[in-house]
């Protein structure tokens, strides 16, 4: 890789594809670089190759996500796969760790953040155990190699994935046991105020709900998988109704036997490469948690670097394809000078509709929003931090110790200090801290982000940085 | 805004403040300390934890280093909560023939100086050390070395000085500080205003812009240090270890050869991470890493335990020690300034010498008297 481009892309999902799109047409050449084995983010992660090739698919987004990525390869637009952005110099040069190559500093006049976003989880006893997935992860595995986790499945959780992941399940013939959703049946409902926009997205949930009822899934709403058991492998699992509250009705207890079991509640975005850089995040639950702020063009904090799609809030794919486009003219400008009429007038246009995927990008999150009585809830055994298996209860002595703050708690009981680098643990444990009395009152915070923000073996960073390899 | 009175005051919650805090609440001194952000947030909660003897200069300094080693051990056992103390042994490994030579000269003296310290050759080494590089020359072990875990110091230091009475303030940045020429009158935060007859400033790097506040100028400069942490690992290394260019360049004063000569230091904690340091760089107040920085890290760690080539590095992290000139710390009073006690500057060798430095500020406060005298570490010596 030669040391500079105009601009970097980070992330090859929809709102990556699309910034580079309208940058390629404004003759501005990019680098997208992507950790996946193929481009196309997670949206189009989840369509088998052999569809992905013949483009053949229905859904909105993913056919715009493959047209983008046909047009970029047709248009031979720089792409490295399986090659991360894992730090910066905090001035606008990015490192970059691909295979068979050292760690690289590379820079760019540009810099688009484009990274995505993850699942979150409310950790019940026995959610580390073998047999229980994430609703993402089972459904890249039925996808990526065709086949199911389990014949059977038990699926829970809030927000649409566990939905998602119902209707693979079924397709490649397997049978589930329950499917459970965190929200009432009336949340759902608040889609109706935001017709007559999100038409299509509420026929596609009927649709899919009557696909689920002909075969004989009834989805069972207020209810949460509160503990999975097992020898060294998961046999069952108790599910539980909850109250108005969100916290489970003792009494309400049965068991399920299944050998597999998906649990996911929502998305939370993936922001730590932009605070590595410096960029201001904020805190905003319509959004899914900690959210890049970026100015009208896209811009984040620091000049120069852009952010778009999940990073900025959580509102899924239309939104991620609005923002990158968006991003892709504001960088095109803001290197080349004016935009011609009709481009700014197009920017108008994206904004407007921009504006009413974030009214559904709040939908969304209130929805797969798991309450406070949620988390509180959470039984003392159970482990929070996998990396280092931190249980709640040592998180709650260090709590009564005096040691209330994200920092603090991380600090006393290593709760966020693994392999994940608190990816996983820190949503959680500011949802519990936020629970406390004694915490609640220091506000959100999130953990400190240190390159190398995903782990880089040290062989990499052994050659001199210096010069094309 | 309330008036709060103690009988000292102190500001920083770092393992000088914390310890600081413990020693004067043994000796029933009323204690209260503010921290500006959590404990162990500054320099202690962004270093190694090893407490080297063998690291420290012959005489005064590696005789506070031996007595500090005694009172971990103590501590380990007082203290409401474990600071993971752990006596591994050390190893300052020799990778060339003047690495050769000037350990056994550094080694001579140490012995001289009462240190239990020995010379091992490669084949000794490698029976101890079976991961370390066979084309290593031999290093010097000394059984009294040994390792803590920094963050759980200051926080157990600060448990234990509260079970004793102290009240210890976190979040709670002192702004502003005045005087008469009585003594300190008052430390300011944002909600409350505090008293006390004594005021002990162990800020760390932070030491000099609290100090300007009174018309005084202590020379510490922050010199950083940054660090690698690897994934959590089976047992790889069961001492501590620097390399011998490591000692080099700790004593030298410029940036340039202290930092690119390639050396490092280890450890692997109780949880298995192995932390890799660190440089030594004049830098401001900047507690980024640099790729270069890493890469000098990972090549000399990789040159004295090759299999680390092959794991995986989660983490970077930089510190900055509170450099003075001499390379020893500012104890004591100032008697430009009455009612004001320094404890700070103690450059790369804070964790090991925070219970020494605590006890003896005590006993300064206490008894009028410290049992080791800190002339050595006078305020005045730059002035
Ligand atoms: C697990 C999961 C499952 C989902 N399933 C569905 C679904 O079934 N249906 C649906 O409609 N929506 C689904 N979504 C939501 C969907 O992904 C988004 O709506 C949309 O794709 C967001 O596009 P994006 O470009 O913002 O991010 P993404 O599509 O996530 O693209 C971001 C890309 O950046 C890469 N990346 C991140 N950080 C780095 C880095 N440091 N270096 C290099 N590359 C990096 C990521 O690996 C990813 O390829 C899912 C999301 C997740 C997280
Ligand atoms: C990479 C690296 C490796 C090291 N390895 C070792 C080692 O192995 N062994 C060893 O002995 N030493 C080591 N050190 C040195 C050691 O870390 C330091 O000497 C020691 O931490 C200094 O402690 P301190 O309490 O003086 O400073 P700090 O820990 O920085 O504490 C000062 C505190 O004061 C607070 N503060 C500042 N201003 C205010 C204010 N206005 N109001 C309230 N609070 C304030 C700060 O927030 C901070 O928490 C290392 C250092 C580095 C950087």
């Amino acid at each position: 890789m030669s040391t500079k481009a105009r601009v970097i892309i980070v992330g090859a999902g929809l709102a990556g594809m699309a910034a580079a799109r309208s940058l390629t047409e404004h003759d501005v050449k990019v680098r997208i670089i992507d950790e996946n084995p193929h481009p196309g983010g997670q949206l189009l992660r989840t369509i088998p190759a052999a569809s992905r090739s013949t483009g053949l698919t229905r859904e909105g987004p993913k056919r715009r996500g493959l047209a983008l990525l046909s047009r970029l390869k047709s248009r031979r637009v720089e792409i490295h796969s399986q090659t991360q952005v894992v730090g910066s110099d905090g001035a606008g040069r990015v490192w970059v760790d691909s295979p068979r190559a050292p760690l690289q500093e590379l820079s760019a006049d540009r810099i688009l953040l484009a990274s995505g976003a993850r699942e979150t989880f409310l950790p019940f006893p026995g959610w580390t155990l073998p047999g229980v997935l994430s609703t993402g992860g089972a459904q890249l595995l039925i996808k990526g190699s065709g086949v199911l986790p389990a014949p059977e499945m038990v699926i829970a959780g809030s927000g649409p994935l566990p939905l998602a992941l119902a209707r693979e399940v079924l397709k490649y013939k397997g049978r589930i046991t329950a499917l459970l959703d965190e929200s009432r049946l009336v949340d759902s409902l608040e889609l109706l105020k935001l017709l007559p926009r999100q038409l299509p997205r509420l026929l596609q949930g009927i649709r899919l709900q009557g696909r689920l009822l002909r075969a004989g899934v009834l989805t069972r709403h207020q209810s949460r998988i509160i503990e999975a058991r097992g020898d060294e492998q998961l046999a069952e699992c108790t599910m539980a109704g909850l109250d108005s509250s969100g916290a489970p009705v003792p009494g309400s207890e049965r068991t399920l036997r299944t050998p597999g079991l998906a649990v996911g509640c929502g998305l939370v975005p993936n922001i730590e490469l932009g605070r590595e850089m410096g960029c201001r995040a904020g805190y905003n639950q319509n959004k899914g948690g900690w959210v890049l702020l970026v100015s009208e063009s896209q811009e984040t904090s620091i000049s120069g670097i852009y952010a778009a799609g999940e990073p900025t809030g959580i509102a899924g794919g239309n939104k991620a394809l609005l923002e990158g486009e968006i991003a892709g003219l504001a960088i095109a400008s803001s290197l080349k000078g004016r935009l011609s009429r009709k481009d700014r007038r197009r920017l108008a246009r994206l904004r407007k509709r921009l504006k009413q995927e974030l009214d559904f990008g709040a939908f969304l999150c209130r929805l797969a929003r798991i309450p406070a009585a949620g988390y509180a809830s959470i039984p003392k055994e159970t482990i929070i931090c996998r990396c280092e298996q931190i249980r709640l209860a040592e998180i709650l002595e260090s709590i009564h110790l005096g040691f209330s703050t994200m920092a603090s708690v991380k600090k006393a009981t290593r709760c966020g200090m693994g392999r994940c680098q608190g990816r996983t643990c820190a949503p959680i444990l500011q949802e519990i801290l936020m629970t406390h009395p004694d915490a609640a009152s220091n506000g959100p915070a999130p953990l400190s982000v240190r390159s190398p923000v995903k782990p880089v073996a040290l062989e990499s960073l052994l050659e001199p940085k210096e010069g094309v390899r | 805004m309330a008036n709060k009175t103690s009988d000292v005051l102190i500001i920083g919650g770092g393992v000088i403040g914390t310890a600081t805090a413990y020693y004067l609440s043994r000796r029933k001194i009323r204690v209260v300390l503010l921290e500006k952000g959590e404990l162990a947030g500054g320099t202690s909660g962004a270093c190694d934890g090893l407490i080297f003897l063998q690291s420290k200069k012959s005489g005064l300094h590696l005789q506070m280093a031996l007595k500090s080693q005694q009172l971990y051990q103590e501590l380990a056992e007082q203290l409401p909560r474990s600071i993971h103390y752990q006596n591994k042994g050390g190893l300052v490994v020799m990778e060339t023939e003047q690495d050769f030579k000037a350990l056994q000269a550094s080694v001579h003296t140490q012995q001289a100086n009462g240190l239990e310290v020995d010379i091992l050759d490669s084949r000794d080494l490698l029976a101890m050390e079976p991961h370390l590089s066979p084309k290593l020359l031999g290093a010097s072990f000394s059984p009294l070395d040994s390792q803590v875990n920094p963050i759980a110091a200051a926080q157990a230091l600060a448990l234990g000085a509260q079970a004793l009475g102290a009240t210890i303030l976190a979040g709670t940045e002192a702004l502003d500080i005045t005087r008469t020429s009585q003594g300190i009158d008052t430390v300011r935060t944002r909600q409350d205003r505090f008293q006390a007859s004594i005021v002990v400033l162990a800020a760390g790097v932070q030491t000099p812009a609290i100090a300007r506040m009174l018309g005084l100028e202590p020379p510490i400069t922050p010199r950083r240090g940054q660090i690698l942490v690897t994934e959590s690992l089976p047992p790889l290394l069961g001492r501590c270890l620097l390399s011998a260019r490591y000692l080099h360049a700790k004593y030298q004063t410029e940036n340039g050869a202290g930092n690119q000569g390639g050396g490092v230091s280890m450890e692997q904690s109780e949880s298995g991470n192995l932390l890799l340091g660190s440089t030594r760089e004049f830098a401001g107040m900047n507690r980024r890493t640099t790729l270069s920085g890493l890469q000098t890290i990972a090549r000399a760690a990789a040159g004295i335990i090759p299999a680390l080539r092959d794991v995986q590095v989660i983490r970077s992290f930089a510190g900055l020690r509170p450099y003075t000139p001499d390379g020893f710390p500012i104890l004591g009073r100032v008697p430009e300034c009455p009612g004001l006690i320094l404890a700070a500057g103690h450059e790369g060798d804070g964790i090991a010498l925070a219970p020494i430095t605590g006890r003896l500020i005590a006993e300064l406060i206490a008894d009028g008297v410290p049992s080791i005298p800190l002339d050595a570490f006078s305020y005045e010596r730059f002035h």
